[in-house]
């Protein structure tokens, strides 16, 4: 095994860690779907953020090359 | 294009009276509302993301909630393809404009009018709702729909007011390329949210 | 939304455009599209915030100290008054003193005399920035005035408290501070957009990416990530000003709305928030400590990627402040993991500087002294953090005074510290002025002394289980023992000599701004385009003809073979 697949194995490992803890017994929400949709507008949120900036940076980006490229010297 | 960046300081010695030109990566109008346009699609995640957790929370059975009337989904599906074609007419004024600034005017104007439409339309819809007894207090669902598609028109009403000036000037030849790109990205986020707010409430 | 700027960059402000200082005392101080004069303008509306939001402690910690007693200058509190002071004072400091301060004020004063513009892109759109600001002040302040006073429900407005006005007895007072908030999120939201075109599209001739102070750099950062995470706050507080007044029912669980929704929308706002005033801090430390250690600025580039890294890492960690709302345990397990993982690029961030600090020729001016003790202090807010952050020993921490005293120890350095940073090392620049040394001196050690003795005391407390927002402890008597007591009055004393040694920095301010000894172009010997123009600066900065070019990255300092040790960004050799 790999150096690198040792750091990923004690990452993964330490997802599990804190899962015993349980602060409230009664106040989660009663229905699997509605704590899917929890996680999942959590997965959009913070992805589509990331994304958007990203696209306009990777733009910029594009648009800074195609200048130095045309630009003569100025 | 390894050590363009330092050769490029190099000629700039050469020059060195700086001007008030700008050197404009993205030109500020358009970086600016493509800016704005980012933090308003997350407004809309926001609402669309609320949306989705209170509709997971609900019992099958009690979404849409029984005995409350039923989206028209039809009518509506009618209603995106016009704005749409509103979104297609802009971008043809768009092309115009190269031709002339008042080449660009009669697209825009039929873009703006097919606009007003699916904004006519929709607070028909809205009557018809409300008379049958879907309002913001009945229900969540009734609160989500008013709350998002509501939203929705706000921005849309909006962008049309601006429009209408933006077209008084572009006729009289004032609007320079830059804002007329910057306002017509704002008229194609109104447009291409909507599919998407339509396919999440709607459908 | 359209400002039709577009022809504002094609004329100049100089010799042949002279309208501009023509203008009356309410044109040029009130309706000014100047970016120094919008950025005085926030700078002076988030002082006075500070007073306003820094006179709540001293009521709420006297009552904590002294419960029931009438406080001086106030009177006796009541539990609705308690509950409307702690809520504000959160909100007013956060939202009215740390971004217009940080952001808004050093943004619109430095980005454009960093850089070497004239002015900002859109400089109506900044003047209306301001003008939508100061509505909102004036909104967050009416508040107080309604019937039944300004808002308790906590400046995170938990539903169904902030929901329902027969829970928070504010039915006037909760609805304002939402119009107050979403109307500063406008304000910030146009400034923001100001901000990051102006520093891509305005620079000086010359000036590459890795040629912008960090400052400049660190505000456009924040700038990006306020506007990011804005939007689902913006929808949220829409849903809740709903359920105030029109009877929705988003939040509220009786009616198949749902209480965490806000939760979630209000803190992924939140936490990047915390970054969004965050870096423009560090920023403005980073200036100041190559200034003054005589050194180039240390990992300039890693400065910057770890400063990217914590933004994109800030939109994974807002879930830590649901661990005991009731979240999916699955989700609990990776923001605990991700809060963990932020501590790193910061911890980098603080080494980075230090670093910077090793073998140079330290001053200790005043300025200095700040940015020192913004690294001592928030390094005890990021280390009692991770505490925190895990899950499972949040459990036992969660709303108890140690999280306020964690959170103060963060904010404190960066809201207060940080703008007394700011303040005192552009302060010759902005009036033309030197700050008086021995009473600015001075005003550090009795404020950074102070700051310790309210927040280790808190530490303590919460450990021993003190909850947070109990009007009065007496009620529980395992609060009420006399050493828990005594610590709080601790507290409270050291608050109250801190409070007063504003008046110190108050009069050092306002004297040294007319009677200070006048101060040179560069008084510091800063190399970045700032120190090069006039102080103050004239309108549009530079004369038309004279505004710079830059040669060289902005911390050239001590350079071998020069005879002055430090080599100005615009001097060609």
């Amino acid at each position: 095994m790999s150096r690198v697949h040792a750091v990923w194995a004690v990452a993964l490992a330490g997802l599990t860690l804190p899962g015993v803890a349980e602060a409230c017994a009664v106040c989660f929400s009663a229905t699997e779907s509605n704590r899917g949709a929890f996680i999942g507008t959590t997965v959009f949120l913070t992805i589509l953020p990331l994304l958007m900036i990203g696209s306009v940076a990777f733009y910029v980006y594009r648009r800074v090359k195609e200048m130095e490229a045309t630009e003569p010297g100025a | 294009m390894a050590g363009t960046m330092s050769e490029k300081r190099d000629l700039r010695l050469i020059h060195p009276a700086p001007t008030r030109e700008q050197r404009q990566i993205v030109p500020n109008e358009v970086l600016g509302m493509i800016l704005f346009i980012g933090a308003e699609v997350m407004l809309f995640a926001g609402l669309i993301s609320a949306y989705a957790v209170v509709r997971a929370g609900m019992p099958a059975d009690a979404w849409p909630p029984p005995g409350q009337p039923r989206l028209p989904i039809a009518f509506t599906g009618f209603n995106t393809l016009l704005l749409l074609a509103s979104g297609g007419a802009m971008w043809f004024g768009g092309r115009k404009f190269a031709e002339g600034a008042d080449k660009a005017v009669p697209p825009v104007l039929a873009s703006l009018g097919l606009g007003a439409a699916f904004v006519a339309l929709q607070g028909y819809e809205w009557a018809n709702l409300l008379g049958e007894g879907l309002s913001m207090q009945s229900s969540p669902y009734g609160s989500f729909f008013y709350l998002i598609v509501g939203t929705h028109a706000v921005h849309a009403v909006a962008a049309l007011l601006v429009l209408s000036v933006a077209t008084l000037r572009l006729r009289a030849g004032e609007l320079t390329e830059h804002a007329f790109t910057a306002l017509r990205a704002f008229w194609y986020f109104v447009v291409l949210i909507w599919p998407f707010l339509y396919w999440q409430v709607y459908l | 939304m359209s400002e039709p700027a577009s022809t504002h960059h094609a004329h100049g402000h100089g010799a042949h455009d002279d309208h501009h200082h023509e203008e009356n005392f309410f044109l040029k101080y009130f309706w000014s599209t100047d970016h120094k004069v919008i950025g005085m303008q926030y700078l002076l509306t988030g002082m006075f915030m500070a007073l306003f939001g820094g006179f709540f402690p001293y009521v709420f910690r006297m009552q904590l100290a002294f419960p029931g007693i009438s406080v001086p200058f106030y009177g006796v509190v009541s539990p609705t008054e308690y509950n409307a002071l702690v809520t504000n004072h959160g909100t007013v400091m956060i939202f009215w003193v740390a971004m217009p301060v940080l952001i808004a004020a050093f943004g619109n004063y430095l980005i454009p005399l960093m850089i070497g513009a004239d002015d900002m892109v859109f400089p109506r759109l900044n003047r209306l920035s301001y003008q939508v600001f100061a509505v909102s002040v004036v909104v967050i302040i009416a508040s107080f005035l309604v019937p039944q006073g300004g808002f308790g429900g906590a400046w995170t407005a938990y539903p169904p408290l902030s929901a329902n006005p027969d829970y928070n007895l504010t039915p006037w007072g909760s609805t304002l501070w939402l119009v107050a908030v979403a109307l500063e999120f406008i304000a910030f939201l146009i400034g923001g957009i100001n901000f990051i075109t102006t520093a891509m599209n305005s620079r000086a001739p010359g000036m590459r990416w890795s040629d912008v102070p960090m400052v400049v750099w660190m505000i456009c950062i924040a700038s990006i990530l306020f506007m990011a995470s804005v939007g689902p706050l913006m929808a949220g507080a829409v849903m809740l000003a709903f359920d105030q007044n029109l009877g929705t029912h988003f939040f509220d669980p009786k009616a198949g709305g749902d209480p965490i929704l806000w939760q979630h929308l209000f803190w992924f706002f939140g936490h990047p928030e915390v970054y969004v005033v965050l870096l423009p801090a560090t920023g403005i430390v980073a200036e100041v400590i190559t200034t003054f250690s005589r050194k180039k600025l240390f990992g300039y580039k890693t400065i910057l990627y770890t400063a990217i890294g914590t933004g994109v890492l800030s939109f994974f960690v807002w879930a830590h402040h649901q661990f005991i709302a009731g979240i999916d345990p699955r989700m609990a397990n990776v923001f605990t993991v991700t809060t963990v993982l932020i501590s790193i690029p910061i911890a980098e961030m603080m080494f980075l500087f230090i670093a910077t600090l090793y073998g140079g020729s330290i001053r200790f001016k005043t300025p200095m002294l700040w940015a020192l003790s913004f690294i001592a202090l928030f390094m005890i807010g990021g280390v009692t953090g991770i505490p925190l952050g895990a899950s499972g020993s949040d459990i036992y921490l969660h709303d108890s005074y140690y999280v306020i005293a964690h959170f103060h120890y963060t904010f404190f350095p960066i809201a207060i510290i940080g703008s007394f940073t700011a303040l005192t090392y552009w302060f010759p620049k902005m009036f033309g002025r030197m700050m008086n040394e021995t009473l600015g001196q001075v005003h550090f050690w009795i404020t950074a002394i102070a700051v310790n003795g309210i927040f280790i005391p808190l530490f303590v407390l919460g450990a021993a289980g003190q909850h947070r927002r109990i009007y009065n402890y007496n009620h529980f008597a395992q609060l009420s023992t006399p050493d828990l007591q005594a610590l709080r009055i601790l507290a409270t004393v050291s608050l109250v000599i801190l409070l007063l040694a504003q008046f110190l920095f108050l009069f050092n301010f306002f004297y040294s701004m007319f009677f200070g000894e006048k101060a040179s172009k560069n008084p510091w010997k800063g190399c970045t385009l700032e120190w090069t123009t006039e102080s103050p600066p004239g309108h549009g900065n530079w004369p038309a003809d004279q505004l710079p070019t830059v040669y060289r990255g902005p911390y050239e300092y001590g350079v071998e073979g020069r005879d002055e040790d430090y080599w100005p960004q615009n001097v060609p050799n």
